[in-house]
């Protein structure tokens, strides 16, 4: 462990708060300190609520001394995309359109972060809209990749990704319509989950597209992650999407290990357009779950770009019914790209927009029977290239090859929001110019603890989730 | 190309009443047309009682 705070994982720093070996207001200050030295460049957050969270630590440490323990996130300071409301606070959602807009509802997953303690530092960068799988943002800046800030960090959780790998906040919450939590966390080499649908209340949540939308956390190890999601996940009267399901004690099956688990690898097919060098980690945290007992099995994946069409015409038609007014009276005020990837919507029947909610149930039986049946978890790509540059990554304004490069992006994880599943990113290597890589991983649904039960056993024989970026 | 661009056009002005250019129009027949023709074709899967609601439902059978 070190003597840093801001070098600790989130576990380890709640545990040292709790103890009293550090104060919440030691650590608080140690984040903002290496907030102020390195988000003018990496750009993060969008609004950094320094005195707020200084005040909140303050009453933290307070309660301690007093013997109040308010829950696992005790003084622990975090930050959220800028997209999860609070009473009379401004949410942003990386647009102009809102940049001084109030929320008048107070996130469910917010209120359940700050009843179990949390202290939070501040709003974090995006993608407008939440509409972009690069980080590219017109308005705030483009979020920085802290292992390169020449490269994209991935989005539209841009910032999230970005501000728990360089070591600035101990989690962070995002959101993945179409891979937006899983992205990121892979560009930026941490752990990042999008729980099965229905999992985690989306009330107070800015939507994308309501049916796809859902709400996951990005931390530094499999470990803090599921601890987070124990925190989040649950029924929520506000939400009717939201899970009655009880939520597992995702920390009391972690330590149970992955001996005889069947974990399911796509035979050659699957891997089409999967760069070598991804391939080559893939492979090498295929070998490292084998020897900790795993059983790989080949399964034969199902086309995947028909899930992708299914959930891009839904995600268009419903962006386009939420955005549809600002469309036609504010049009100059959305990014070229942003407005692009939503007008389709406009023009799409409705009767193919329900046949596509229609078909997720069929797809997602045909899923569970062809593919997960005979499997544990399903191993797959979370990118299937190095991460791109943001030069190479800029869909402003640009070419044919450009687009295609970022369609490519999410061809791994959007199918997985049509079809509701668990999926988890998990960091397994660094490509040739040190960008993180990780693989991804697909649960059966409401089996979140699967996912992080294997992540975390991977984890305690592997360090990718021990190094950082050098800043 | 079944979706024509004049199509979107006059869907943007009757329907949507928002502005369209006529080079964006061209770009959005292709993109719609991609779209309509995928789930049109994968419809053939649904039978007569499907319905989206049988999605959550489906995933609270397999809830584990």
């Amino acid at each position: 462990m070190t003597d840093d705070p801001c070098g600790m994982s989130l576990m380890e720093v709640a545990d040292a708060i709790r103890a009293r070996r550090l104060s919440s207001l030691e650590v608080t200050r140690a984040c903002l300190a290496r907030i102020e030295r390195l988000d003018g460049h990496l750009k993060c957050f969008i609004a950094l609520e320094a005195e707020a969270a200084l005040g909140e630590a303050a009453a933290r440490d307070a309660e301690l001394a007093r013997g109040k323990l308010r829950g696992a996130l005790h003084g622990v300071p975090l930050a959220h995309k800028d997209m999860f409301y609070r009473p009379g606070a401004v949410s942003t959602g990386g647009s102009e359109i809102r940049r001084n807009w109030r929320a008048e509802r107070h996130a469910t997953v917010l209120q359940r972060l700050e009843a179990a303690g949390a202290v939070n530092l501040g709003r974090l960068n995006m993608s407008e809209f939440a509409a972009g799988p690069t980080g590219h943002n017109k308005f705030y800046g483009a979020c920085r990749n802290p292992w390169n800030p020449r490269h994209m960090t991935g989005g539209s959780s841009s910032g999230s990704g970005a501000a728990v790998a360089a070591r600035l906040v101990y989690g962070a919450l995002g959101s993945d319509t179409g891979g937006s939590i899983r992205m990121p966390a892979a560009a930026n080499g941490v752990v990042g989950l999008k729980p099965t649908y229905g999992r985690v209340s989306r009330f107070g949540a800015m939507p994308r597209a309501w049916s796809l939308d859902h709400v996951g956390p990005l931390a530094r190890t499999a470990l803090d992650c599921a601890l987070l999601s124990g925190i989040i996940a649950g029924a929520d009267p506000q939400d009717p999407t939201a899970s009655a399901a009880p939520v597992p004690d995702y920390l009391a099956s972690l330590a149970a290990g992955i001996k005889g688990w069947r974990v399911g690898v796509p035979h050659e097919e699957g891997y089409a357009g999967v760069a070598p060098e991804v391939r080559a980690s893939l492979a090498a945290s295929l070998e490292a779950l084998r020897s900790l007992g795993a059983r790989l099995v080949p399964v034969r994946l199902p086309d995947l770009s028909l899930a992708y069409q299914v959930a891009d015409t839904i995600i268009k038609c419903e962006a386009a019914t939420i955005h549809r007014r600002w469309l036609g009276e504010r049009p100059q005020d959305y990014s070229d790209h942003v407005r692009s990837r939503i007008e389709a919507g406009l023009f799409i029947p409705a009767t193919r927009y329900i046949e596509a909610l229609s078909l997720r149930a069929t797809l997602l039986a045909e899923f569970l029977t062809q593919v997960m049946a005979e499997i544990d978890v399903l191993h797959l790509p979370a990118l299937p290239l190095p991460v791109p540059t943001l030069a190479e990554s800029d869909v402003e304004g640009t070419g044919e090859a450009v687009l295609t490069l970022v369609a490519q992006l999410s061809r791994f994880t959007r199918p997985f929001n049509l079809l509701g599943l668990p999926a988890l990113s998990v960091p397994c290597g660094f490509s040739a110019s040190g960008l993180p890589l990780g693989f991804q991983l697909i649960g059966k649904p409401f089996a979140e603890a699967a996912l992080f039960t294997l992540a975390h056993s991977y984890q305690q024989a592997t360090d990718f989730h021990r190094q950082s970026p050098r800043l | 190309m079944s979706v024509r661009p004049e199509f979107i056009l006059e869907s943007a002005k009757e329907l949507q009443e928002i502005r369209v250019a006529p080079a964006r129009a061209r770009e959005l027949a292709l993109e719609v047309d991609r779209l309509n023709s995928a789930v049109r074709a994968a419809s053939a899967k649904l039978d007569f009682d499907a319905e989206p609601s049988a999605f959550p439902a489906l995933l609270a059978a397999h809830a584990r």
